[in-house]
């Protein structure tokens, strides 16, 4: 299905347009914190606020940004939504913030904050910027909970799942525990997993990629017979 | 208008509003973060003590460097049980490329040491021979500031180091009216 206008700015990003597992951006954050799903749920979260209302202050104001001080303009809108996210979870979530450590402050320097605010949201409307912004966000997210799934169910042979506001242990499923493999929820194992996941979602790209060529050919010498009005070789 | 007066204009309007959004956040985060933090010491405080009465922790205000405490960092009395202590947050001088820092307690009427937990060593030499608290403590009990700190094999800097900060806290504890 083909999607257009106000769906396909929230809904590519998603996946179609990944910023992690399509153009490879913001990628130390991603690597740094995957190691339980608790800590991808957190930072997700934050990426998802700071992008979208930096994406929504910025093209609020684009009009009035002079070309010149833009980018400086960006970094102060970003920096400061950052600081704020940081204070909030410093004072809500103290121990979810404590367990991210630096990488919070450092979504300040993540590109794709960057990055969406000066080709995005700086030449489109308030509405379009804050879907960008919420579908960047999310399909963040998304890529932060496949990696954190698969290195925390490795790493530590189950999961286990806290409340960020108390600390509180909500779930805990480790059936595997005695057969974890460590390595995954250090820096090496974010890595080779990262490196597994890009293989199996490029794979899958390129078989839908392929679906798609070979329906079109097949549609195009539908298209042909019936213009013709003679039957056409089947296109395999 | 001259874009050396209007950039900078406009860059320093955006801060201006940015600094003062920041300000209101940081108001309202603030007072939630301090107690945040307060309940953090507290729960340190009941890794040294059975039985701590986090409301009666009382923190103990004095200008410990200018009075030629250079170790001592900060001063706590804890309700614990039937009993009170001072814990004294040390921090060495710098042994052998890196400073120890841990609390030290000393009970209010006796003026025996009663507690002992390293904080963060980020000494790269012997220092981990301190790490052990129950170790520590067991021999740090009997000190009083005149006889044999304890020692271990080859970490004599680190040792000097610890034994001054230990004997800074049991001078303090003296100017408070203590015993020991």
């Amino acid at each position: 299905m083909k999607k257009d206008g106000k769906l396909a700015t929230f809904v590519n990003p998603l996946i179609r347009e990944n910023a992690i597992l399509v153009n490879l951006l913001g990628m130390c954050p991603v690597l740094g914190i995957t190691t339980s799903l608790n800590n991808a749920l957190g930072m997700g979260v934050a990426v998802i606020m700071v992008l979208f209302f930096t994406n929504t202050f910025i093209s609020l104001i684009r009009k009035w940004v002079p070309n010149e001080v833009r980018i400086p303009v960006f970094i102060v809108i970003i920096a400061s939504f950052v600081t704020m996210v940081e204070y909030l979870m410093k004072a809500f979530t103290p121990d979810l913030a404590s367990s991210l450590g630096l990488f919070i402050p450092m979504i300040t320097v993540n590109c794709i904050i960057l990055g969406r605010a000066e080709a995005f949201a700086s030449k489109n409307g308030v509405v379009d910027s804050m879907l960008d912004g919420l579908g960047t966000g999310i399909g963040f997210l998304i890529s932060c909970l496949i990696l954190a799934f698969f290195r925390e169910l490795l790493g530590t042979g189950g999961f286990t799942i806290r409340n960020p506001f108390n600390n509180e242990l909500l779930f805990s499923f480790l059936p595997f525990a005695e057969y974890k493999m460590p390595i995954f929820v250090q820096s090496s194992g974010a890595f080779m997993m990262f490196g597994l996941i890009l293989g199996v979602f490029y794979c899958i790209r390129m078989m839908m990629d392929e679906h798609k060529k070979e329906k079109a050919k097949k549609e195009a010498a539908l298209k042909k017979e019936a213009e013709n009005g003679a039957p056409v070789k089947e296109v395999k | 208008m001259n874009k050396f007066i209007k950039l900078p204009l406009f860059l320093g309007g955006v801060c201006l509003f940015f600094g003062t959004a920041l300000a209101a956040v940081y108001n309202v985060c603030q007072p939630v973060i301090e107690h945040n933090e307060m309940v953090k010491r507290n729960e340190a405080y009941q890794v040294l003590y059975d039985g701590v009465q986090v409301d009666g922790i009382k923190e103990v205000t004095y200008d410990f460097a200018s009075n030629g405490y250079t170790n001592i960092t900060g001063l706590v009395e804890v309700p614990h049980g039937s009993a009170s202590s001072y814990v004294y947050s040390l921090t060495t001088d710098n042994p052998q490329s890196g400073t120890v820092s841990f609390m030290l307690g000393i009970d209010k009427t006796s003026g025996k040491i009663d507690s002992y937990s390293m904080i963060t060593n980020n000494n790269s030499g012997y220092a981990s021979k301190y790490e052990n608290n129950e170790t520590t403590l067991s021999e740090l009990k009997t000190y009083t500031g005149q006889n044999e700190f304890p020692a271990y094999a080859g970490a004599t800097k680190t040792k000097n180091a610890m034994k001054k900060a230990v004997d800074q806290a049991l001078a303090h504890y003296k100017t408070l009216g203590g015993n020991a």
